[in-house]
């Protein structure tokens, strides 16, 4: 088979403040076979190009949706990105197969630590509870939803802590490349 | 001199320069060296073009008036005080060590006495303002430390001119006569009327100049704003000169209080043409009065007096910087760029030898000695060159320190257009210099703090002298289509690093941008147009929602239509058959768009089933 081709859709509408968020996109940026979009910087008016958006979900085999954690979700163009871009037709519904067999991953950042996101933490609920939706989603579509890669305490990382971070990132991606597995 | 002989002088002049400064150039020694030897070529001792190059000295001396004025222009009185130590310190350890060695350096090498010795001291002990600024402008260093310093200590030479003029006549043997003018004031009184100048100079700029230009603009003649220049420089220049004041100090002064004034930028461009014009001839004049005959007696002699004088000046000039603290490299390049002997030695050698402290073989020998210094300077800084190069230094960042001073956009034309990308900008704490021919506008918005310039913008020149070599960014909004696609044109050629940003008048002006290969254009009225276009869908009761989609997806598409008939411009009429194509694919969209609106509730988004 031959390789594995991914696209990451970057979210994030305040990149100037997030040091992981920029160390992350750039390791996923200079990954050859990976198609990196920043989406807020394509859409800045939250028009989203559908058909364009379409064909290259269909040209890829794994869509990464790489996010910070907004309110234990998602920001919101990627939320309009679901919402217009997965149409009844094309995504789901009667002929919509066009997403069949792919993969869905969320490669998230979130603010808390990881004993917060747990039933006695402050967040009551594990993560992947919180993404449920997005679970949900991809099984509609016909596609296979991995287990979110988070990187927790995104804001108190030191330098080194989130040059380790994009390490597995890149690491993740590019054993995807070859070998079609996540984790 | 008769009409034909100056127009033939004139010529002789002008032809001199057009030959040899681009062989000069292209042998990669500067346009000072390429003048001094077109002047010896055309001079008496050789072609016997320029036989008066007495006379011409004296008018192209006013090049380096100009120059000084063009100096002081730059430097706003705050910059100026922040080169205090270099002035007053540097300038003043190296002009008085730099005359006493010399002095005795030339009296145990010629043994001529005292008197002699000092003069050529002091007139070897002064640099070439002249070449040595035209050196840093030439290789970009007049802004960093070496070019600071480099100017200071010129600075303070021209300020020792005076009290060297004022001392001059103790060191002849002949008594001053029945001197009448000028030279008769008392030094006191002297000193008294340079402060008035300059106290009436400062008054003048900060309450005439503005409505004098102001007033002069509005006539919108380009050429009697230049003569308002000119008259302001020679004016100056002029008066300095009735109390006995070098004429390039005074004019400096000058330049330096009207560093504040808005239309700085246009007197800059106004003089920096005449000012490189006899700049050159003033070169030429130097290569045209050396006298070959005396080299020819005693060859030997004369370039063993340059070589000495040369080591010396280069000895103590090092010994300076380094108590200066200059790294080793800038400091050979400061002792080496201010090696040679200066236009003012000229002056001093034959005031001494009207004083009677010169003899008259002893001040052509001189003034040979000095002339041969200047053609040195070009070829010892290119022999030097790959050896001073090779050492890193910190001059990047000095360079950057120079970069805080200007602007990162400039914003060509100040209209109803202009103001508002200002007060965008403005909002974000962006600095941005502005560039518009209407003095009206430009009074309205100077109170808001904005570095204001009048000027035409579309004159590369003006573009220069607002700094568009230091900027990021060019906002073109100005009415006049031509202007404005020069202008674009222009800066991408020559400032490729400058993104340009072009208010487009109409589809006509936006297409013939983007054959420029510029595309960050806005059309003047589209998206106002758009933004009423969609309040009307709103009173026909379009949800808030619906209306600003359906104008966005218009503006995109509307885009995307222009840059895909770019390449049909040229020919008018398949344009305009796929502009109506252009127009029907517009329909079919919304068409088909109506479709979906009516497959869900919203455009394409989620349909439960």
């Amino acid at each position: 088979m031959s390789e594995r081709k991914i696209v990451v859709l970057f979210f994030h509408p305040n990149l100037k403040t997030s040091k992981v968020g920029s160390a992350l996109s750039e390791t996923a940026a200079r990954i050859p076979g990976v198609l990196f979009r920043d989406m807020y910087g394509i859409y800045p008016d939250y028009l989203i190009d559908v058909k364009r958006e379409q064909q290259i979900a269909e040209a890829h085999d794994l869509i990464v949706f790489q996010h910070p954690v907004y309110w234990y979700s998602c920001p919101p163009l990627m939320k309009l990105w679901i919402d217009e871009v997965l149409e009844y037709g094309w995504a789901y519904g009667s002929g919509g197969n066009k997403l069949h067999g792919k993969q869905m991953l969320n490669a998230v950042s979130a603010g808390g630590s990881s004993e917060a996101y747990s039933s006695a933490g402050s967040n009551r609920f594990e993560i992947s509870t919180f993404f449920t939706p997005f679970n949900q989603t991809a099984h509609l579509c016909g596609m296979k939803y991995a287990n979110p890669h988070v990187l927790f305490g995104a804001r108190g990382l030191s330098q080194a802590e989130i040059e380790s971070e994009c390490h597995s990132y890149e690491n993740l991606l590019q054993n995807y490349i070859r070998t079609g597995e996540l984790p | 001199m008769s009409g034909v002989n100056l127009l033939g002088t004139i010529a002789a002049l002008l032809a001199a320069g057009v030959v040899s400064v681009p062989v000069a150039k292209r042998l990669g020694l500067g346009s000072v060296l390429g003048y001094l030897v077109a002047g010896a070529v055309i001079g008496p001792y050789c072609l016997k073009l320029l036989t008066n190059s007495d006379d011409v000295l004296h008018v192209a001396e006013f090049g380096v008036v100009m120059l000084l004025f063009l100096v002081g222009l730059e430097l706003e009185p705050k910059r100026l005080w922040s080169l205090r130590k270099s002035i007053f310190g540097l300038g003043t350890l190296q002009v008085i060590l730099c005359a006493a060695v010399i002095a005795l350096v030339t009296r145990s090498y010629t043994g001529w006495n005292l008197s002699a010795a000092t003069v050529a001291g002091l007139g070897f002990a002064m640099s070439s303002t002249a070449i040595v600024l035209q050196i840093l402008a030439e290789r970009g260093l007049t802004q960093t430390a070496l070019g600071k310093d480099s100017f200071a200590v010129l600075l303070f030479q021209d300020l020792a001119v005076i009290p060297i003029l004022a001392i001059l006549p103790l060191l002849g043997t002949e008594q001053q006569n029945s001197v009448t003018g000028p030279a008769a004031m008392s030094p006191v009184l002297r000193s008294i009327a340079a402060v008035g100048i300059i106290l009436g100079l400062i008054l003048f700029s900060r309450t005439l100049v503005r409505p004098l230009f102001h007033w002069v603009a509005k006539t919108r003649q380009k050429e009697i704003f230049t003569a308002l220049s000119l008259l302001i420089v020679v004016g100056i220049a002029i008066l300095m000169d009735s109390i006995g004041l070098s004429m390039a100090l005074g004019t400096f002064l000058a330049g330096v209080v009207l560093a504040e004034s808005e239309y700085r930028h246009e007197l800059q461009s106004n003089v920096e043409p005449f000012k490189g014009l006899l700049l050159g001839i003033f070169f030429t004049a130097v290569g045209s009065s050396m006298n070959f005959s005396i080299f020819s007696a005693k060859p030997l002699q004369i370039l063993m007096t340059v070589f000495l004088l040369l080591i010396s000046k280069i000895i103590i000039l090092k010994i300076c910087a380094k108590l200066f603290n200059h790294q080793s490299r800038n400091s050979w390049l400061f002792s080496l760029l201010l090696s040679q002997g200066g236009e003012f030695a000229f002056v001093l050698f034959t005031t001494a030898r009207g004083l009677g402290a010169l003899s008259a073989d002893q001040s052509a020998e001189l003034t040979l000695v000095v002339a041969l210094s200047m053609f040195t300077t070009p070829f010892l800084l290119k022999a030097t060159e790959r050896w001073l190069r090779e050492k890193p230094a910190g001059k990047r960042k000095e360079a950057d320190a120079f970069d805080s001073a200007h602007d990162p956009v400039i914003i060509a034309g100040m209209g109803r257009f202009g103001q508002i990308v200002v007060r965008l900008l403005h909002s974000q704490s962006i600095r941005a210099t502005v560039i518009d021919f209407s003095p009206d506008l430009l009074e309205l918005v100077r109170p808001f703090g904005l570095k204001v310039y009048y000027g035409d913008a579309t004159d590369l020149a003006v573009l220069e002298a607002a700094g568009i070599e230091h900027a990021k960014v060019l906002v073109l909004a100005i009415d006049d289509v031509k202007g404005c696609l020069r202008a674009a044109e222009q800066v991408r050629k020559h400032y490729p690093h400058v993104r340009v940003l072009v208010r487009a008048r109409d589809m006509t002006h936006l297409h013939e941008i983007h054959k420029l290969g510029i595309t960050d254009t806005e059309r003047e009225t589209f998206s106002a147009a758009l933004a009423l276009g969609e309040k009307a869908l709103l009173a026909l009761g379009f949800h808030p929602h619906t209306a600003r989609k359906r104008s966005k997806i218009f503006h995109q598409y509307d885009l995307e239509v222009i840059s895909k008939m770019q390449h049909l411009w040229d020919d008018r009429a398949t344009y305009a058959s796929s502009a109506k194509k252009a127009r029907e694919e517009l329909e079919r969209i919304f068409a088909e768009d109506q479709k979906n609106l009516n497959h869900g509730g919203a455009d394409t988004a989620w349909v439960v089933k």
